[in-house]
């Protein structure tokens, strides 16, 4: 089998690496010929990714795959720059979600995407349950990503006493990451506590208020990180799955978690996490300050996130599950276009996107209005300076006549003639 | 629980009533109830009990009010009725009075219960306080209706125009009431998200993940 997986450029993300794993697995396990392809035009030929064939889109010639995977919405349309017998969508999230409402047509097109002729493949059970209501029919494979159980499973004991050791994972550039928040919540501790961020682009991080920021680490850096913390706190709003405190959870490192969409595959409140609802700063520094007095109640959790990491799968089950996956998306017939489901995209997109251009309208409309009302004070004002300026200067030239103020010149005058005498 | 039975119905606890008294809303509770979950901002005066609130200083933790479980399995609405409710009498007005110049339809709603959830395809929230999301916004959304909210500083993990929309003044609102009206069916996918988001504060999970953070909480302060 002949597959390739479709990457927006090689920059560090969860998403290139979990494609990266699979294109590994798939070629040192089952024989296939699993290719990286790099979809962003411009740019140097990219190195590689380790011992992985990677090209470029200019570089396929007349290459053509059983199977094409599409990792990111602004992926999907390469789909059709290239052979291929079949095509599918890696989904490891719904991208949309990941744009504020200022950005509406990257929402739009990430939403487009779900209405193609394509086959998915999704890292939670919970992706295709919602994909199945959005676009009843779809053809939807779950494949959870594994875990490095050598590097992720190495032993770490649980600290009696000491600050409290915060490992806080996500990108603050991200708002969705919840990272800001989850600085508040540190902050509102009373407890005494050392923090950690961990980002993918330290560089990009600026201000935070941590007491370390760091980033670039390769797999074994992220498990020392792990084995060196206490709690994994990530207080996100939108995930597909989340992984990283499933990698902390082989480490037996509990998690401080909000309940965003796929926690609930790994995230057991009071067994092997803690789970704060969205934007409850009292409550998530109130938790950090029991963990920090309660090293009973951090141990408990810490048994309880060993156990489940036992029965998360490795990359070599995952990748054998992706591998069956491909094999019957590659003998099915291909998928069609949900055309009804793209009508009704666009249609909400145009109503919202109307919505949102009246907003802006009437936004402008109350600007101008403000700066015409400024603009009239301060005309006015001008006017009324003038008029103030031109009493003053009446007023000087009426001084100037009076025969007091002549008077009193002349005797000024009369002065500095006996001072120079 | 200690609630009317009109808030109960939004956002009470599945299963027998054991566990701790948990009062909703400012109803009387027989008894020092475990903690109060408030539908406003907390005030000086409150009884000494731990409180919950969309927002304020001195709660014990900021949540709008969970969602029963049983909206989650009320039916789609029949038509496309909008329903106007919400603690901000001000702004309740001045969305009728927009809606009303504008010949758009809606149905003012004193107090909001299941049984008028039911009826409506819509609702308008009128209220944000502290600017965060309404504590019965996640009722609104388990029912797979479409919830309508003034702008928000504080979702609790919910989108603007995934799986609700906001509205910066009362023209808005009822600009969001007509594309709605016009095109129901466009809107479906918001209702599928609605329900996504609704999921986090589903009663039996909120409430039980509650019961322990009690448990814990009095266990650690007692340790």
């Amino acid at each position: 089998m002949r597959v390739c997986f479709l990457l927006p450029s090689l920059r560090p993300s969860g998403g290139a690496a979990v494609a990266a794993e699979h294109a590994r697995g798939l070629a040192r396990e089952h024989g296939a010929e699993a290719d990286l392809v790099v979809t962003e035009p411009g740019g140097e030929r990219p190195a590689g990714f380790g011992d992985l064939p990677v090209r470029t889109l200019s570089e396929l010639g007349g290459r053509r795959y059983d199977v094409a995977v599409a990792t990111w919405w602004q992926t999907a349309s390469a789909l059709w720059e290239l052979g291929a017998a079949r095509r599918a969508l890696l989904l490891q999230s719904f991208e949309q979600r990941f744009y504020d409402p200022d950005a509406p047509f990257e929402r739009l097109g990430a939403e487009a995407v779900l209405a193609l002729p394509l086959d998915y493949l999704a890292v939670a059970p919970w992706i295709r349950d919602v994909l199945a209501e959005l676009r009843p029919g779809a053809r939807c494979r779950v494949v959870p990503p594994g875990i490095d159980k050598e590097v992720f499973a190495a032993g770490r004991r649980v600290r009696r006493e000491g600050p409290l050791r915060v490992l806080i994972d996500g990108q603050p550039t991200l708002p969705f990451k919840g990272v800001r928040e989850a600085v508040a919540a540190v902050e509102a501790m009373s407890e005494p506590v050392h923090s950690t961020l961990v980002a993918l682009d330290p560089g990009a991080v600026g201000e935070v208020g941590v007491d370390r920021v760091v980033g670039g680490l390769d797999a074994e850096g992220v498990a020392a990180l792990y084995r060196e913390s206490d709690v994994l706190v990530k207080l996100s709003r939108v995930e597909g799955l989340g992984l990283t405190p499933v990698e902390g959870f082989h480490s037996g490192l509990p998690c401080l978690v909000t309940p965003y969409t796929g926690h609930a595959e790994y995230a057991r409140h009071a067994e092997n996490a803690i789970v704060v609802g969205f934007d409850d700063r009292p409550g998530a520094g109130a938790w950090l300050d029991l963990l920090a007095r309660d090293r009973d109640l951090l141990a408990s959790l810490s048994d309880g996130a060993r156990r489940t990491a036992r029965s998360w799968p490795d990359w070599r089950a995952s990748t054998a599950s992706l591998y069956r996956a491909l094999l019957e998306i590659a003998d099915a017939e291909p998928a069609q276009t949900d055309v009804s489901l793209l009508v009704r995209t666009l249609a909400l997109g145009s109503e919202l996107g109307r919505a949102r251009l009246r907003r802006l309208d009437t936004a402008t409309e109350r600007a101008l209005s403000v700066a015409e009302a400024h603009v009239r004070d301060l005309s006015d004002s001008r006017d009324e300076c003038s008029e103030m300026l031109e009493e003053a200067r009446a007023e000087l030239t009426r001084i100037k006549g009076s025969r007091a103020y002549r008077a009193a010149r002349a005797a000024k005058r009369a002065g500095g003639v006996l001072r120079r005498r | 629980m200690s609630a009317d039975p009109a808030d109960a119905s939004l956002a009470g606890p599945p299963g027998d009533g054991r566990g701790p008294l948990v009062a909703l809303g400012d109803t009387g509770a027989p008894g020092v109830p475990a903690l109060r979950w408030l539908d406003r901002l907390p005030r000086s005066g409150d009884p000494p009990e731990r409180v919950i609130a969309p927002a304020g200083d001195g709660a014990w933790r900021h949540a709008p009010w969970p969602a029963a479980d049983a909206l989650f399995e009320l039916a789609p609405p029949s038509g496309t009725a909008v329903a106007l409710t919400g603690g901000n009498a001000g702004l309740r007005a001045a969305v009728a009075e927009h809606a009303a110049a504008r010949g758009v339809a809606l149905e003012p709603i004193v107090r909001l219960d299941a049984r008028e959830l039911r009826r409506c395809a819509c609702v308008i929230l009128a209220e944000c306080p502290g600017g965060a999301l309404p504590a019965r916004a996640p009722a609104v959304l388990a029912a797979g209706r479409l919830l309508i909210v003034p702008r928000l500083r504080t979702a609790f993990g919910l989108q603007d125009g995934l799986d609700h929309v906001e509205f910066a003044d009362p023209d808005e609102a009822v600009t969001l009431v007509q594309a709605y009206c016009r095109a129901p069916a466009a809107f479906a996918r918001m209702l599928v998200w609605g329900r996504v988001a609704a999921e986090a504060q589903r009663a039996s999970v909120v409430y039980a993940r509650l019961a322990a953070d009690l448990r814990l909480h009095d266990h650690g302060r007692r340790a």
